[in-house]
């Protein structure tokens, strides 16, 4: 069974069908959502509304591109919405000033669990998340994500630059220990 | 440090780009579930609906039920009263009147009364503007009655003159007792069956489901016809009934198990061309080619084509069998006689495929029988059913309700080329709870 038969099949509603494209997708969709939630639990209502909504729409997926690169874009879509509609609930936030950032070292760098990086991300503020995730990851621009989320584009600006600190920041702290951890 | 800007990004996507991690089993869990509502959406739309228009006239109903109240004439007060007895006394002795209260409103008076209870009014000095609670206590001071609401018309009237033109209708259904006689306001004011209300109905029981088979050809039919029979099932649910006067509107759960029994036990032949040869007969005769030397001659050649075929035995016996969980929504009309009752029901029903384990003979070669996972994930029903109640009292009932059910989809999906219904006739059996 290709893509656009089990789309097929689930827009009709077919529930094997539902159940296969979930347990064929939902890990990789699940780290995507982790990305934009503050927590896994966070994550996981992400991607249940995103399911939700590739299950109600999956009638509209044509065959253009791959379904997996479709079903990411709903996801990424229901992250954003998602913060719309609790911005009211975030606010752009103002760490205090990072002065030092730690000294990465690339090749350490590499060594770094993807899920202590995760973990970095998660941390970062909620827009400084978001705007990170959309432009680092998902390339968006800048003029696009002021459009997307309701800002302007220099607060955009400001809020990439500021997450990238952070992140240096928490990953340098990383990378310390992880030299400074014996080697058994 | 690493200087690059663009460093940091390169390395979360890097990284994160694809990574994955199982969600949690409750994810799927809750998922589906919510799945499965959107699914059907439609079905618990109506469902709700019903259930609220149901609630509306519980409670519209309900409070129209307990507050009859009726207007005042001119110089008389009615006293709306449910179900008390003739032999209720309004005694005016002032002396036993637990009088504490007494609402003034204007133009109607409302009061409830129970039977057995000798409700004395006397205070006859109160002020006509004055608001008081009145309440009324038995002899035997087990059962509290309310009185609510007492209007004068003219003022200057007192208790007494209220209570002296106060008409108390006559009963023929007085309040029972219990066996220590006690007796519960909710008793008086439970209604009679057929009035305005809302009802639950447990039951279960057994059906028999004929089945019809089309599709395809007739030799497939008949295959199925000749080696399937009935077997019966059963069902069980309940059913919320919402009573508008003497309409009843049905909802509620079914779980139905439709049964066929299958047999397929037959031995057959299988023709094998290739194993199939000719026989060849030939004919000689004996001719004397001298007179002492007889030689044979071959006269003719008769041949036949000799057809091969390898015995089969075909076995496979079982239950075929669907269950479905079903949500009725029916209209019925009620007819009253003494104790009993009889309802006549119609309307249709919606099932949700619950499990199915069938097996047909395949559709390319009828002598291979084999499961079909190509079932209908839903059902559509009409059916109706008349169903008798003997009341035991006036909230529980028992019931039999035989009817009949008609699918109006075929249990196979729509690309499977035969179409198989069923029309199930069964009874129920239960209790009616009337609330």
């Amino acid at each position: 069974m290709n893509e656009i038969e089990l789309a097929g099949l689930c827009s009709q509603k077919d529930s094997k069908a539902q159940h296969l494209l979930y347990d064929l997708y939902h890990k990789r969709l699940l780290g995507i959502c982790m990305r934009y939630g503050k927590s896994n639990a966070e994550a996981e209502d992400i991607l249940q509304m995103g399911m939700m909504k590739i299950f109600k729409n999956i009638g509209t997926f044509t065959g253009n591109g791959s379904l997996e690169g479709w079903m990411k874009r709903v996801v990424v879509n229901v992250a954003i919405d998602n913060f719309r509609k609790n911005s009211k609930h975030y606010h752009l936030e103002e760490l205090d000033r990072i002065d030092e950032v730690p000294i990465i070292d690339p090749e350490a760098a590499e060594n770094l669990a993807a899920d202590d990086i995760m973990m970095a991300v998660q941390q970062l503020p909620d827009g400084y998340r978001m705007v990170f995730n959309l432009y680092a990851i998902e390339g968006y621009s800048h003029q696009e994500i002021a459009e997307q989320l309701g800002v302007s584009v220099s607060t955009s600006k400001t809020q990439l630059l500021r997450a990238r600190r952070f992140l240096m920041k928490q990953l340098g702290e990383l990378n310390a220990i992880t030299q400074k951890a014996p080697v058994l | 440090m690493k200087e690059d800007p663009n460093f940091i990004d390169e390395l979360v996507k890097k990284r994160l780009d694809n990574f994955e991690k199982p969600a949690s089993n409750n994810l799927r869990r809750k998922l589906f579930w919510l799945v499965f509502l959107f699914n059907f959406k439609w079905l618990f739309a109506l469902g709700t609906l019903a259930g609220m228009a149901g609630i509306a006239a519980f409670l519209y109903l309900g409070e129209t039920d307990h507050l009859n109240i009726l207007p005042a004439s001119d110089s008389s007060i009615v006293v709306e009263q449910q179900m008390v007895s003739t032999e209720n006394l309004i005694d005016t002795n002032p002396t036993q009147n637990e009088l504490t209260s007494v609402h003034r409103t204007t133009g109607e008076v409302v009061t409830n009364i129970a039977p057995e209870v000798k409700v004395i009014a006397g205070n006859n000095k109160k002020d006509p503007h004055q608001r008081v609670d009145t309440e009324l206590l038995s002899d035997d001071n087990q059962l509290t009655i309310k009185a609510v609401e007492i209007v004068e018309t003219e003022q200057g009237s007192s208790i007494s003159e209220i209570s002296n033109r106060i008409s108390i209708p006559s009963f023929s259904n007085p309040l029972e007792t219990d066996p220590k006689g006690n007796t519960s306001l909710r008793d008086v004011n439970a209604p009679k069956y057929g009035d305005p209300w809302f009802s639950v109905t447990i039951y279960a029981g057994p059906a028999y489901s004929n089945v019809f088979v089309s599709g395809i050809s007739s030799e497939y039919v008949d295959q199925r016809k000749t080696y399937e029979s009935n077997r019966p099932g059963w069902s069980v649910g309940t059913d919320f009934k919402f009573h508008l006067d003497r309409w009843v509107l049905n909802t509620g759960f079914n779980y139905s198990v439709y049964n066929q029994k299958r047999d397929y036990s037959y031995s057959y032949q299988e023709y094998l061309p290739d194993d199939s040869y000719y026989h060849y007969d030939s004919t000689w005769i004996w001719v004397h080619e001298t007179p002492t030397t007889i030689i044979p001659v071959l006269i003719g050649v008769d041949s036949t084509w000799v057809e091969v075929y390898a015995d089969h035995t075909v076995d496979n016996r079982g239950t075929n069998q669907v269950r479905y969980f079903e949500i009725p929504f029916m209209v019925g009309y009620v007819f009253n006689r003494n104790l009993f009752s009889l309802e006549l029901n119609a309307g249709a029903s919606v099932g949700i495929l619950n499990y199915a384990q069938i097996s047909v003979p395949s559709l390319s070669n009828y002598n291979e029988i084999g499961e079909t996972k190509q079932i209908n994930q839903t059902m559509l029903n009409v059916m109706a059913n008349a169903t008798f109640y003997y009341h035991l009292n006036q909230q529980v009932s028992l019931m039999v309700s035989p009817y009949y059910k008609q699918s109006l989809q075929s249990i196979f999906s729509s690309n499977y080329p035969v179409n198989q219904r069923y029309g199930t006739m069964g009874v129920h059996f239960g209790v009616n709870i009337l609330f």
